[in-house]
């Protein structure tokens, strides 16, 4: 008898409190669904713990690889260098489609062209968990300027958008992420459609679709697609990525077609995000 | 269970950590282990169903803290760690444990995970689904397995102790 009123006592315990902790998650879980819960005000907690950690490990990986190779002296070098660069790729990309732009709008219209964009730079922290969602943590947030739904670029081309935002830290989500459709268009063409993230990974790397393409009948592997500004996030003329497979289902029908991004979301470190264009006025 | 619990709070902080910085470059066809849910699993069929929840809600909301998403990570961590909790007493034997404990459990999760992508109007390639499936629920089985293994040594030198049946403990 005494035995099992103390076993039925201990089993109670554990149901009370296993029990507990499954309400208080189910409730977190509804009330970020309905939207009246939000953690941000959290974010220290992973700032402390999880940056500094990474770096921990960054370091004893960098300190290996420098047993072998002597690269103290070069390494502010290289990270000037890199930044550099980075900044002169995007404007590369952008003056060629802004060459391209004015030679139309000369004879159409009379436009204002955006001459640069405004950057801030931050380095990736944590990726995401999970296979179904390629989403990663910057260490920069709403006391650096951002704002849920700028847009994030490296020198490669574009990335992603802000989907959440807290004081020091922001959740950038992927295009490639299944979540993500953007307006694209094709660079040599000029024919529009959407692209989407899919679950399709080759060679690891997550690949993305385009669908509703106006006259696909030209397109071509290797063609280049670009951001189409349709959409009102992303500015225009951002390079997305490549065409790397187009299946047909009929001479004039596409079925499908299978873009390969021009970022690299397997070695991503740093981003910049878009804070704001820069007009002629300015 | 004072060193036990210290060993599974280490264990967890050190899954998390690899979970968020190098599972990403340990992707098998671009399928990444969930660390954290084979550590969870592992010390949950061995420690019971008090301490898996407790562990599991803990660092699942951890990740909900760190990734701004309350309650997706708390959720299911917490589940795994009771229902992998509930087999410490069973009579399978030990290395069938973690596999017939891990596989269903994570399949669970992921089905749930899915459902959730579903209804957030996600593109769902469905023929790319069963491949990732199954090279996610291999992969991380594989983690458990090995970690449960190593458990079973620390507990052979007696780093550590099975948590009583309940007619020891009385």
């Amino acid at each position: 008898m005494k035995l099992s009123s103390r076993v039925k006592r201990r089993n109670i315990r554990i149901a009370i409190i296993s029990g507990s902790l499954v309400l208080i998650s189910a409730f977190l879980l509804f009330g970020s669904y309905m939207g009246f819960l939000d953690l941000s005000f959290l974010d220290f907690i992973p700032r402390y713990t999880i940056v500094p950690a990474k770096k921990a490990i960054d370091a004893v990986g960098e300190f290996f690889s420098d047993m072998f190779v002597d690269t103290t002296d070069l390494e502010a070098d290289i990270i000037s260098l890199q930044r550099e660069l980075e900044l002169k790729d995007l404007d590369t990309n952008e003056m060629e489609e802004l060459r391209k732009e004015n030679e139309r709008l000369r004879q159409l219209l009379d436009f204002s062209a955006k001459d640069k964009l405004n950057y801030v730079g931050a380095s990736v922290v944590a990726m995401t968990p999970g296979n179904w969602f390629s989403s990663f943590t910057i260490d920069a947030g709403a006391n650096d300027g951002l704002k849920e739904n700028m847009p994030v670029v490296t020198s490669d081309g574009l990335v992603g958008f802000l989907s959440e935002v807290s004081p020091n830290t922001s959740i950038v989500q992927s295009i490639v992420d299944s979540r993500s459709s953007l307006a694209g268009m094709v660079s040599r063409t000029r024919a529009h459609g959407v692209v989407n993230g899919t679950l399709y990974v080759r060679d690891n790397n997550n690949l993305m679709d385009m669908t509703y393409l106006v006259d696909d009948t030209s397109l071509a592997i290797g063609d280049v697609i670009l951001t189409s500004g349709l959409e009102g996030i992303y500015p225009k003329g951002l390079v997305i990525g490549t065409v790397s497979e187009i299946s047909r289902q009929t001479q004039d029908n596409i079925g499908s077609i299978i873009i390969t991004p021009s970022v690299d979301f397997r070695r991503i470190e740093e981003v910049l995000v878009v804070v704001s264009e820069i007009t002629e006025e300015e | 269970m004072l060193i036990f619990s210290l060993i599974m709070a280490a264990s967890l902080f050190i899954a998390l950590l690899l979970q968020l910085t190098v599972a990403n470059s340990m992707a098998i066809l671009g399928v990444q282990p969930d660390i954290v849910f084979a550590v969870i699993v592992s010390f949950s069929s061995i420690g019971g169903p008090m301490l898996g929840s407790i562990c599991g809600a803990a660092t699942g909301m951890f990740m909900d803290i760190a990734f701004l998403s309350p309650g997706v990570y708390s959720f299911q961590y917490t589940i795994s760690g009771i229902i992998s909790g509930l087999f410490h007493r069973s009579r399978v034997p030990g290395i069938l444990r973690p596999l017939l404990i891990c596989v269903p459990a994570y399949l669970i999760k992921e089905s749930a995970m899915l459902l959730a992508l579903y209804l957030l109007n996600a593109s769902m390639d469905w023929a790319a689904l069963p491949a990732k499936l199954l090279t996610g629920t291999v992969y991380t089985t594989f983690i458990a397995l090995a970690l449960y293994i190593l458990l079973g040594l620390l507990e052979r030198i007696n780093i550590i102790r099975p948590v009583k049946d309940d007619k020891e403990a009385d």
